[in-house]
């Protein structure tokens, strides 16, 4: 037994210098790393969220998908009703992931999750969602708790923002 | 010849398996039904590209969380999101990164650079391999044990059971980490037939690599030095190799824990703290749903009589005089068992993974000791129950699919007739029922493949 012993110690101590190198160098990869990101962390994370993936069809039909389901969100949601010309959807949404709600970055946000494309406001206003463009006979007009809305209308808790594609004949006010 | 008959059958077993597992596989079950398998992958991903593990989590440790939309395979217009954005968290330590870095990697390859790239078709496709790979362990492991026709059954019966086939679809760690624990145990079988020490060392290496898949492949470790306990050597010498096998594995463990304090110590310790504190949400009941009841997610069912007739199998083996014989079987199905028991947390499907491939084997053994015997009779009465239940989720779809009178006069009389056969020693009667267990175990087959290709998208969202 004892002329094995040193044998066997040397055999674990090798094990362990092992162990012990590989932790260094996981260690100064991973430090090294954090250290060289620095605030470019925060960016790089945000664009990995929301950068929409290159397969994904795009589409200019504004009420083609809906978000299923109520966010588990307690009343920090927002409702979104979508009346277009021949459909009307309603959507719920986490306000907790929209930064600085407001109608527009609402829309924005809405139009990146579903891959809407253009989204256009003119003078705070919005002109055209999708392929469904302000003209002589339509047009759009949004409402935040039932209050007539431009784009920076803040969006608070609960509320109901519906944004109706709608016959100039119908409009509000 | 013998050996170029078991490879042959063997090919067609893994080819089966694979086929059965990829039709389908990105749509069933639906992609969204767990967020863990996203998670993985942008853990994974993340980590390639900024060297900072971010994923999905919701765990108190993080604080505020960064609520997000990630719209990957549409989710949030499908019902298992049910509008949930996702509570994004970095540094994320839910789990040890293996799982993430594997399917992160494939993804990476496959072109995904940001998280909406990630989706089930491409994530899903490592594990598909993984799951063959299982099936392959499985013959390996089986023939180890009881003999290349244990090790075929085994692996036949785990690659057409329909819940296997769902379960080896998802993005989860216990399918990276179940072909390891295979793996361990091979190699501590190993070590014990030919005593060399290298056999210790693959097998702690595995056990330990396991474990940076999900903590709860503790249980590898467990089971490993367990079986390394029974391994009849000296006493010096079995306090030697616990020590190696300990130490390697603390070697790996460290690893996690190195990583854990490169990136933020106290959040590590704060997420290690609130994943032991989660709720006991396996309940009391476990033992009893988890042999009654086959769970694919958390709240998703698919009824299937295999899980249920490998646990018979396990009660019929599990006699004094078998236990040493069989270690291989109960000691790791045992370890990983105290395992789901001490974590607990939720009842989901997947937890039940590590235990599968046990059952199986015990079932094969179970079904070759009455091929030698001749007494076939408990063996088709268990095999009754894959057969049963496969047949009645077959018969509510076609009726035409399924003839009742097989099941409602030929069973009953092929049962009766291998009672009656086995009562008497004559060889015939021993022929005669081997035939019987045969058919019954080709009607299982047959049940259970028929059953696994009803099994898409519309059904899913039928069964409870």
């Amino acid at each position: 037994m004892t002329l094995h012993k040193p044998h066997f110690l040397s055999e674990i101590l090798s094990v362990i210098l092992v162990i012990i190198i590989a932790n260094f160098f996981l260690f100064s990869l991973i430090r090294s790393n954090t250290q060289r990101m620095g605030t470019e962390l925060g960016d790089k994370i945000n664009y990995f969220a929301i950068t929409n993936s290159k397969q994904k069809t795009i589409t200019d039909d504004p009420c083609k998908w809906v978000i299923v389901g109520d966010p588990d969100a307690g009343n920090n949601y927002a409702k979104l009703e979508i009346s277009c010309p021949n459909k009307k959807i309603l959507n719920s949404l986490d306000l907790r992931a929209i930064d600085g709600a407001n109608l527009e970055t609402l829309l924005v946000e809405y139009s990146r999750i579903q891959g809407i494309e253009p989204l256009i406001f003119n003078d705070k206003q919005l002109t055209q969602w999708g392929n469904l463009k302000n003209d002589d006979s339509y047009k759009w007009q949004c409402f935040v708790a039932n209050k007539l809305a431009n784009k920076d209308t803040v969006i608070g808790k609960t509320n109901l923002v519906q944004c109706n594609f709608i016959t100039k004949d119908l409009t509000w006010k | 010849m013998k050996k170029i008959l078991t490879a042959s059958l063997l090919i067609v077993i893994l080819f089966g398996g694979f086929l059965l597992r990829k039709n389908g596989f990105a749509t069933t079950p639906p992609p969204g039904e767990s967020t863990d398998e996203y998670s993985n992958a942008w853990v994974g991903l993340s980590l390639l590209q900024i060297g900072y593990p971010v994923g999905i989590s919701g765990l108190p440790s993080y604080g505020e969380h960064d609520f997000r939309y990630i719209n990957v395979d549409r989710v949030f217009s499908s019902n298992t999101v049910m509008g949930n954005a996702m509570p994004i968290d970095r540094p994320w330590f839910d789990h040890p990164p293996m799982m993430g870095l594997m399917t992160g990697s494939f993804a990476y390859l496959k072109g995904a650079r940001v998280f909406e790239d990630a989706s089930a078709v491409i994530i899903r496709k490592p594990v598909l391999v993984l799951s063959v790979l299982t099936i392959g362990l499985i013959f390996w492991l089986g023939t180890l044990i009881a003999g290349a026709r244990a090790g075929l059954l085994s692996s036949l019966f785990y690659s057409i059971s329909p819940l296997m086939v769902i379960n080896s679809r998802l993005v989860q760690a216990e399918n990276g980490f179940l072909p390891l624990f295979l793996l361990s145990t091979i190699f501590i079988y190993y070590f014990e037939k030919k005593k060399q020490t290298k056999y210790l060392y693959l097998s702690a290496v595995i056990a330990g690599l396991a474990v940076l898949f999900k903590l709860s492949a503790v249980s590898v470790t467990l089971s490993s030095l367990i079986l390394l306990v029974s391994v009849k050597q000296d006493k010096t010498v079995l306090i030697k190799n616990i020590t190696r096998f300990v130490i390697v594995v603390g070697g790996f463990l460290s690893l996690f824990l190195t990583y854990g304090f490169a990136y933020d110590w106290n959040l590590f310790v704060k997420t290690f703290l609130s994943n032991s504190g989660r709720k006991y949400g396996i309940g009391l009941q476990a033992v009893y749903e988890l042999i009654t009841i086959s769970k694919v997610t958390g709240k998703k069912y698919l009824t299937d009589g295999w899980p249920l007739a490998g646990w018979l199998s396990i009660l019929a083996l599990s006699f004094k005089d078998q236990l040493e014989k069989y270690k291989y079987v109960f000691v790791p199905l045992i370890s990983y068992l105290c395992t789901y028991l001490f974590f607990g947390s939720e009842s989901f499907g997947w937890y039940r993974i590590p235990t599968y491939p046990f059952l199986f084997i015990s079932l094969a053994i179970l079904i070759q000791k009455s091929m030698e015997s001749g007494f076939v009779t408990l063996s088709s009465l268990i095999l009754l129950s894959p057969i049963g239940l496969a047949g009645e989720k077959l018969l509510s779809v076609d009726k035409a699919i399924i003839n009742t009178s097989v099941w409602r006069y030929c069973i009953p009389l092929l049962l009766a007739l291998s009672v009656l056969l086995s009562a008497n020693n004559f060889k015939i009667s021993k022929s005669i029922n081997r035939a019987i267990l045969l058919v019954v175990i080709l009607l299982a087959v047959y049940a259970s493949i028929k059953y696994n290709q009803i099994i898409d998208i519309s059904y899913w969202y039928k069964t409870n």
